[in-house]
């Protein structure tokens, strides 16, 4: 049974196809690149997984249930189980670190925030950067923030788009290697991204966004 | 459940720290609500001590009989204005009753205490609802009996108390408008303001699976708290107004031989109209967090 299937899916903008009947299979852990040139619609799959935007038509099936049809808190449980890394990351600025990373925990709250923050600053090699405000990081440890924030509640999906963006290519390495690390724990990693020689270079499952279509 | 209690703990927490530390930005707003609440308040209480004071709005008419009318008379003519006028009350006073009557009425007339002179004749006090059928033909009968010297009714006085009581329903209605108005606009600035400026947490709330009820939590308390110290305010403003009032109308009435009781705002009363502010701060609130929510989001 696939993790993220999508059926016949189509989203269409004022005329301009982004998917029209795609489909797609992606298994359980497995760590897939999404590729595609610009405005071919790679932040719209990912929204389209996450929730955060539903398609014309088709079906989205996430562990064979139908996401199209949650209702808006069916939606919002189902979003706790994903890990999102955006293009462009967003935090609350002025906060600290600790407390950006921790958001996903509060909202479960759960009692143990502290020991787990601390352990993921760990994982993502921030661990001096417990206190620090966000507004005062580079662009590789905010990235790294966003990582630490979308795996902390051991998501079953991670999705990150474009997450090597801002960062040169050593760093880039690095982070995709995080993101391969996890899916061997068993967390279906998908990654959106344009830099074609990391993707040849790391030699993982590539999908290919063209003509509306997902190859 | 834990949960739900734990996060509302936490958002009262955080909505003091902010009111705490932003005054002035709140002030503007529980000053105005505050007068709103005042003038509710105030117009309220007055309503309800005119009621309290003057509770069946009987009219009163007191009747002056001449000399040396029969008791037969009396109650011949007690029969005629029983049966054709809607009568609460007829009594009948001999000149002693009506001496003792005047003298407890005005004590400090130094006439009165003379009882050896009564300068008073028998008398009638009819009493009659104000509202039940005009009273002209009842003055009428009055003016054509020969039966009667004179005789003079409270009924301008029971129109200038409906009159004011008619004002003060007017300004009660007016302060209940203005303090929609009030909290309508300071609600939906507060809000813009305060969803505008964390847009960034709110989006990361959504990506990490906040429901909508959690996200309104946090801007829910702030509105709800400016309300219930403004109610407290005004409630204060009102008690020592009330104070001072009572004392110094007691003296004024007192000298004009008015009994008048006052009473307050009750416990229940106050706990009410806090009720009434915090339920409507509370609509408005879901209101416009969901309707700026959607707009952010959808953003």
């Amino acid at each position: 049974m696939p993790m993220i299937s999508f059926n016949n899916i189509c989203k269409i903008y004022s005329r301009n196809k982004v998917f029209y009947n795609a489909d797609l299979s992606i298994e359980k852990g497995d760590f897939v690149f999404l590729t595609g040139e610009s405005g071919s619609g790679k932040t719209t799959f990912m929204r389209l997984i996450s929730g955060l935007e539903k398609p014309d038509r088709g079906k989205i099936l996430i562990n064979n249930s139908d996401i199209t049809k949650l209702s808006q808190n069916g939606l919002s449980d189902y979003r706790k189980k994903i890990g999102l890394i955006m293009q462009d990351n967003i935090f609350v600025e002025n906060a600290s670190v600790s407390y950006n990373i921790s958001l996903p925990l509060l909202i479960s709250n759960d009692n143990d925030i502290d020991s787990k923050v601390r352990a993921v600053l760990k994982l993502v090699n921030l661990n001096n950067k417990y206190n620090k405000i966000i507004n005062s990081l580079s662009a590789g440890e905010r990235q790294r923030v966003a990582i630490a924030r979308a795996i902390i509640n051991k998501p079953d999906i991670i999705l990150a788009d474009e997450p090597t963006g801002n960062l040169d290519q050593k760093l880039s390495k690095s982070v995709i290697q995080m993101l391969i690390e996890l899916s061997k724990y068993g967390a279906t990693v998908i990654v959106a991204t344009h830099e074609f020689l990391l993707v040849n270079e790391l030699k993982q499952k590539v999908l290919n966004i063209s003509n509306s279509k997902i190859f | 459940m834990i949960t739900y209690l734990r996060h509302n703990l936490r958002c009262i927490k955080d909505s003091l720290i902010h009111l705490y530390k932003n005054p002035l930005r709140y002030i503007l707003f529980i000053i105005p609500l505050s007068v709103s609440i005042f003038l509710i308040l105030i117009s309220y209480n007055t309503q309800k001590n005119i009621e309290h004071n003057f509770k069946y709005n009987k009219e009163r008419i007191i009747i002056f009989l001449k000399e040396d009318i029969s008791s037969k008379q009396i109650k011949n003519f007690k029969d005629n204005v029983i049966n054709d006028f809607e009568i609460i009350s007829f009594k009948y006073l001999n000149k002693e009753e009506s001496l003792r009557l005047y003298s407890e009425i005005n004590k400090q007339d130094e006439i009165i205490n003379n009882l050896d002179y009564n300068p008073l004749p028998q008398t009638i006090i009819i009493e009659k609802e104000i509202h039940n059928g005009s009273s002209e033909n009842l003055y009428d009968l009055l003016k054509k009996s020969s039966l009667i010297e004179s005789f003079n009714s409270n009924t301008i006085f029971l129109e200038r108390i409906i009159f004011l009581k008619d004002i003060l329903l007017n300004i009660l209605i007016i302060s209940l408008v203005f303090l929609l108005f009030i909290l309508i606009i300071f609600i939906n600035y507060y809000i813009k303001i305060e969803i505008s400026s964390n847009k960034n947490k709110i989006y990361i709330y959504y990506m990490i699976g906040a429901r909508e009820s959690y996200i309104r939590r946090e801007y829910l308390y702030l509105p709800i708290i400016a309300g219930l110290i403004s109610c407290i305010f005004a409630y204060l403003l009102f008690q020592v107004l009330y104070f001072f009032l009572t004392k110094s109308l007691n003296e004024v009435l007192a000298s004009f031989g008015i009994i008048y009781n006052f009473i307050s705002i009750s416990f229940v009363e106050a706990a009410l109209c806090t009720f009434l502010v915090i339920i409507i701060s509370i609509s408005i609130c879901l209101y416009t967090i969901h309707r700026y929510l959607n707009s952010t989001f959808n953003s």
